[in-house]
């Protein structure tokens, strides 16, 4: 079956974004183009340090983040970035985000359409 | 408003950060290499033939539509192969950041050019101020080191106004040395943007 026949599969949902840890992570570090440190990402995102640092590491593997080690005064610091690439893979997730939106939409519009009709589908006890 | 609609400009506002936040790859290094250096020619060819005002503002004000436009239509095209799914959205930031100052500059100069053509002496000044504050609003999407070249028009900008008046007399270089040594830097930091950023994929 080709891409065009099977309009629900979803191919663009890319898998490294669509996990609960890792779109809070994305998330919360597309608004900052220099990026945030690990240890704001662990409390925006309601992570263990273990945690954070596993999700990191697949988007690290993909492309999408940047960890860069350095220093802020005396303290060492790690910051985590978004790489041009992750910005444009993220986009095109949200993109199929919308899709789906506007998919389950329009199912639903027909849904009412045919409830009214008195027709379609309709659930055994109301 | 319906859940889906409710999500979906939930959506739209993500995509907006995503767009807002993120290095907009459209301005070429190498179109900023030849804008510099033509600026340093427009400015020593215009050295050799004495030009009162109005021939002044006509070629630099040429100079700077031509580049403009070579930019947009090289910006769309660099936009559409880098960024992708993103493409539409960050010509949309780049246009709402600089359409403001576009529309300012041609403004003053129409308004200058027909109302008041003795004060034409203002005019290479308030477009470096001008170019100075583009550079500023648009930081978020280019490499930081643009602020130094924001910095460095701004400055000129306010020396040149400076200059000008105190002595009414249009020099090419007033535009010349600013504009070429403002896009040399400009392509200088680009490519270096660039080679980090191809470095990062």
């Amino acid at each position: 079956m080709s891409k065009s026949e099977a309009p629900y599969a979803y191919r663009g949902l890319d898998r490294v974004f669509h996990e609960k840890a890792r779109l809070g992570i994305v998330s919360s570090l597309i608004g900052h183009a220099d990026g945030l440190a690990f240890a704001d990402l662990k409390v925006l995102c309601d992570l263990t340090d273990g945690n954070l640092s596993r999700h990191l590491q697949v988007l690290q593997e993909a492309g999408y983040v940047e960890i860069e080690k350095g220093f802020e005064g005396k303290r060492p610091c790690t910051r985590c970035r978004m790489t041009g690439k992750g910005r444009v893979r993220f986009s095109e997730y949200l993109g199929v985000l919308e899709q789906v939106l506007r998919q389950a939409a329009s199912g639903r519009e027909r849904g009412e359409g045919d409830d009214e009709r008195g027709t379609g589908w309709r659930p055994a006890h109301r | 408003m319906r859940d889906v609609d409710l999500a979906l400009s939930e959506l739209a506002d993500i995509r907006a950060q995503l767009a807002a936040s993120t290095r907009f790859q459209g301005l070429a290094p190498e179109l900023n290499l030849l804008m510099g250096i033509a600026a340093f020619v427009v400015a020593a060819a215009q050295g050799f033939r004495a030009s009162d005002a109005a021939g002044f503002v006509a070629v630099w004000g040429a100079v700077i539509a031509a580049c403009g436009a070579i930019a947009v239509l090289e910006g769309v095209s660099r936009a559409r192969r880098l960024h992708g799914g993103m493409a539409r959205a960050m010509l949309g930031v780049a246009l709402q950041k600089a359409l403001p100052f576009a529309v300012a500059g041609l403004v003053v100069t129409w308004t200058v050019c027909t109302f008041a053509m003795e004060s034409a002496w203002m005019l290479p000044g308030l477009w470096q101020i001008l170019l100075g504050l583009l550079g500023f609003a648009a930081l978020a999407n280019l490499p930081r080191e643009i602020a130094w070249v924001a910095g460095w028009y701004l400055c000129c900008g306010a020396v040149v106004l400076a200059l000008a008046g105190e002595a009414r007399v249009l020099s090419p270089w007033m535009m010349g040395i600013p504009l070429g040594v403002g896009q040399l830097a400009v392509a200088a930091i680009l490519l270096r943007a660039d080679a980090e950023g191809r470095s990062d994929e």
